[in-house]
């Protein structure tokens, strides 16, 4: 009787705690996936400090502009302009998803291509990020300066505003200044220049996939969100 | 007797996990890693319920996984059955999201899992023994003393 009474407590407790756990899943499956992008991009450090772009950067290997296992049989080349409030609602909402499921598994590499067409600030902001791809760090920089993004050409790419994202990003301020105007730094930015004028490259952000010994292809993506992006990416790769 | 030890010892090492990743969580720094996925698990919307940590609910539920385990009868055993169950449940939950949606790996939540699945089976192990052996126990060792 008493063994009953016990075996039927067990079932009570393990109903209790189906509910309790079944409505919580519920409720975080209600929620939708929070994932980056979501938000309105937060502009103070301590926010920066958790940005899911940071964070999904932790582990995944950078060799100056490029993210990713040097073994990866596709590099997505990114043209990016660091004022471009697009790029930075696509780094904080796509990029996460694309570097988990393409990068980290092996897929493919990210290489990143700067550019400066929206005006003097993203020229600055451009070069820091060159200037910290020497330390392996430009995409940390890049996301760092998106978190920090000001309105177009306000002068919003301040000394200030560089070291705070470069000290939020691990990168060494010093060599980042010395590096800044750099001939190399400069290079990388005609270079940039030339190969988006060779795509034909319509604006930011845009994409081209490379996979030698093909030349790179400019990529039609139908939307930047990350589901869309990424199922288009999917049926670009297995071509 | 040594179930409700061993059961206070697991709860001991679980809140120290959750306090470490409760500390984690307010102190806004990364958390110490082998594995490479614990920042980015940490930092995932399932890190949070409600705005809570889960981590913080860890430390509450072990906390009170450790007071009941003090406590006889058969109150005790059944309360804490349902908060063991409940946690190792979620637990089971949030190693899902980390093989699935976030893609990342913390060994702070593995090492937690472990914890909250011996829970589980120690509470439940205790619930279904007869009460009475406790009660018995304590009597033979007290005649014993005498």
């Amino acid at each position: 009787m008493a063994r009953n009474r016990r075996f039927l407590l067990l079932v009570a407790a393990v109903v209790v705690a189906a509910l309790v756990v079944g409505s919580v899943v519920a409720i975080g499956a209600g929620r939708g996936d929070s994932t980056p992008g979501t938000t309105t991009r937060a502009k103070s450090p301590a926010a920066a400090a958790s940005s899911p772009a940071s964070a999904v950067l932790s582990g995944v290997p950078q060799d100056g502009l490029t993210l990713g296992k040097p073994t990866a049989p596709a590099t997505l080349l990114e043209f990016v302009d660091p004022q471009c409030p697009y790029c930075a609602r696509w780094s904080e909402a796509t990029f996460p998803v694309v570097v988990r499921r393409f990068v980290k598994t092996g897929r493919l590499r990210l290489e990143l291509r700067g550019l400066h067409f929206l005006g003097p600030d993203s020229e600055t902001a451009l070069r820091a990020v060159l200037a910290a791809a020497q330390q392996n760090k430009a995409w940390n920089m890049l996301d760092e300066l998106y978190a920090r993004q000001g309105a177009e050409n306000s002068g919003w790419v301040t000394d200030a505003v560089l070291e705070e994202a470069a000290t939020a990003a691990g990168v060494d301020v010093a060599k980042m200044r010395a590096a800044h105007d750099s001939p190399r730094v400069t290079a990388q930015i005609l270079e940039a220049d030339a190969a988006a004028s060779t795509l034909g490259v319509p604006g930011t952000p845009s994409f081209a996939l490379a996979r030698p010994p093909a030349t790179p292809q400019l990529l039609t993506i139908p939307s930047l969100e990350p589901a869309d992006f990424a199922a288009s990416l999917e049926s670009d790769l297995d071509r | 007797m040594k179930l409700r030890v061993a059961t206070a010892a697991l709860a001991i090492g679980g809140a120290a996990i959750a306090g470490y990743l409760t500390y984690v969580h307010y102190a806004h720094v990364a958390p110490i890693c082998t594995t490479g996925g614990c920042e980015e698990v940490q930092r995932s919307k399932y890190a949070e319920l409600a705005g809570v940590p889960v981590a913080l609910l860890g430390v509450i539920a072990y906390a009170t996984l450790f007071a009941l385990a003090w406590m006889r009868g058969e109150l005790a055993a059944f309360g804490a059955a349902i908060i063991a169950l409940t946690g190792a449940a979620f637990s089971g939950y949030l190693l899902w999201a980390q093989l699935g949606p976030i893609g990342a790996i913390c060994q702070w939540c593995l090492a937690n899992d472990a914890v909250s699945a011996a829970l589980a089976v120690l509470c439940v192990v205790r619930l279904l023994r007869d009460p009475s052996q406790e009660v018995f126990a304590s009597a033979r060792r007290t005649i014993v003393a005498r």
